[in-house]
């Protein structure tokens, strides 16, 4: 599993395949992560994610492939993985399940409470730490599973699916309280989800799998703003295709764009017709129809109604995902 | 009070026996047209001149029926892991098969295993009575066990194998706790079938393993009714406060815990 490192990266995926009987999981995946970064996987569910964590994780074998760690000793910084749905001993304390792994590697009692009490005050669990899992709530869980494997110094930790039991309105926070951690203990962190906003929030690198392959690994801002293909681009949010007629129009190349860089405001003479809107609570999302083209537009405020008549501004703040690039706005 | 005609119907199956059993071993002589039943001793101060051989056959009893569980959960323990992870080819028929001696009448097979028993020294011990009973008992502490491992699922294993514990710490510190409500349902019958074999302890034990059953048959067949009343009373309620016992002290594990 050790070799030589490259520099600062800390582990390599190369070639990573693997089948079920007959279906390909995925094929011919291949990363770097660097020392000290936290990289998301994103993809739809069936993709192949929590395979790979896996197989990172060496809990199972690929079918080809190989995954190289370069940092030296790996039983005493493991690769610890969180689970989905936290795994929690039941029959155990919370200072019981952070103490597991450390009572396992045979320290003492007072070693283990000196190394538990600091950790159980950093993820705010000290008045929870004689609960039973069954008390906890969600939030309080997923603390205690990544109390339980930071714990344990690892060098890679592995995050499978980390929102998907929690609240809408808990996701973001969790996702920024793991980036945080992941900075204060420096532990390089790969974390997979379907979950594209959080995971845009607080990764170093993203990478995309779709249909069995690692479509594109980079930093969020450039896999959402150059994304490498229209399956990408559409994965990870809305795109909006100016077709030559409006490119016309707007005095533009045929290009991709997407919803930020479009404004619209209200013109009885205007060309564009809202056809439908939604209400997406901090922001609404409207439908304009314009040269019978749908055109998918955010604004902040609800101004408009399906049927008002708008102008639409196009921002050279947002370079177009697909299609050349424009120096100044267009309207039409 | 939905349920007051089922709950009056089954009163009536298993508290009307147990009421006809109180009142044979205090009144055993309690004839029509005698109105009310004359008290009559005889069978507890039987008991109370010679309790010598009633609790050499109750702790004997006691003695195989547990070791019988202990040995039964030692047998079925990984192949019920195996069961309930594992699949391959053969597998139905596999379990099919290790569920017959729950199937087959005892008869069929004792005859047989009680010759290899005299061959290989087991006739007539207590270890032979205890293997002859795990022999047809262990199918339902098997499947009670692959049951609960099933429900359990694997995650607690990779989970705590991937913190860095052994094998044998995961079974003890993770697996086990979890298991106990499935190791007591299958624990309970195996008790019971033990408990309750008479046939395979005479043909095993050859009247050297003392057993409460063999000292119960002749009573219930004598004259002192009384007597027989009385053991049978105690043979029923060796069971009944075995489960208190046991479900009391699970309720009150699994109750700090809120695992129920």
């Amino acid at each position: 599993m050790n070799a030589e490192s490259p520099g600062h990266d800390l582990l390599r995926v190369k070639g990573l395949g693997k089948r079920f009987g007959t279906t390909t999981v995925f094929h011919d995946v291949s990363f770097d992560v660097a020392r000290g970064s936290l990289v998301s996987l994103v993809g739809p569910s069936g993709a192949g994610k929590t395979t790979l964590l896996h197989i990172i994780a060496g809990l199972q074998k690929a079918d080809s492939g190989t995954v190289s760690r370069f940092d030296g000793d790996g039983d005493r910084h493991p690769a610890i993985l969180v689970f989905q749905d936290y795994v929690l001993f039941p029959n155990m304390t919370v200072f019981q399940n952070i103490a597991f792994g450390l009572k396992a590697r045979g320290l003492s009692k007072a070693a283990i409470r000196d190394k538990v009490a600091p950790l159980l005050n950093y993820f705010h669990l000290e008045d929870r730490a004689e609960a039973y899992p069954a008390q906890l709530s969600g939030g309080q869980k997923q603390r205690v599973a990544i109390a339980r494997a930071m714990i344990l110094e690892p060098s890679l930790l592995l995050l499978d699916e980390p929102f998907a039991n929690l609240d809408r309105n808990l996701k973001m926070e969790t996702a920024l309280f793991i980036r945080s951690t992941q900075r204060t203990f420096g532990i390089t962190t790969i974390c997979v989800t379907h979950d594209l906003q959080e995971a845009l929030a607080m990764s170093d690198h993203i990478g995309v799998m779709l249909g069995g392959k690692l479509r594109q690994f980079a930093p969020p801002l450039e896999v959402y703003r150059s994304p490498v293909d229209m399956e990408t681009a559409r994965f990870l949010g809305p795109v909006n295709t100016i077709t030559a007629p409006l490119a016309r129009l707007l005095g533009l190349e045929i290009c991709r764009l997407r919803p930020e860089a479009l404004r619209m405001e209200p013109d009885p003479e205007g060309p564009g017709i809202i056809i439908a809107s939604h209400f997406a609570g901090h922001y609404m999302s409207y439908t304009v129809r314009i040269l019978d083209q749908d055109l998918a537009v955010y604004a902040l405020e609800p101004w408009a109604q399906p049927g008002d008549r708008v102008r639409i501004h196009i921002s050279n703040q947002y370079p177009p995902i697909f299609g050349g690039s424009f120096t100044e706005d267009s309207c039409v | 009070m939905r349920h007051a005609p089922t709950m009056l119907v089954l009163a009536f199956l298993f508290l009307l026996p147990v009421l006809v059993l109180i009142l044979q071993a205090g009144a055993p002589g309690w004839r029509y047209p005698e109105l009310w039943p004359e008290l009559g001793l005889d069978g507890v101060r039987f008991l109370a001149t010679r309790p010598g051989p009633f609790l050499t056959a109750l702790t004997g009893s006691l003695g195989y029926s547990l070791a019988t569980v202990v040995l039964t959960l030692s047998m079925t323990i990984l192949p019920a892991k195996a069961l309930a992870y594992s699949s391959f080819r053969g597998k139905t028929l596999l379990e099919g098969l290790l569920l017959l001696p729950a199937l087959v009448p005892a008869m069929t097979f004792s005859m047989g295993l009680h010759f290899i028993f005299i061959k290989i020294g087991l006739a007539d011990t207590a270890p032979g009575v205890i293997l002859v009973l795990s022999m047809i008992s262990y199918p339902y502490m098997l499947r009670a066990l692959t049951t609960g491992y099933t429900l359990m699922g694997r995650e607690y294993e990779i989970c705590a194998r991937n913190l860095g514990a052994s094998k044998w710490r995961v079974f003890l510190e993770v697996e086990l706790p979890q298991l106990l409500p499935a190791m007591a349902a299958g624990g309970s019958v195996v008790f019971l079938v033990a408990f309750s074999e008479y046939f395979l302890v005479f043909l095993i034990g050859g009247g050297s393993v003392a057993s409460f059953t063999g000292y119960l048959f002749p009573l219930i067949t004598s004259s002192n009714r009384g007597l027989g009343a009385l053991v049978t009373l105690v043979f029923l309620a060796v069971p009944i406060a075995l489960f208190i016992v046991l479900e009391l002290g699970l309720y009150r594990y699994h109750r700090k815990r809120r695992m129920r």
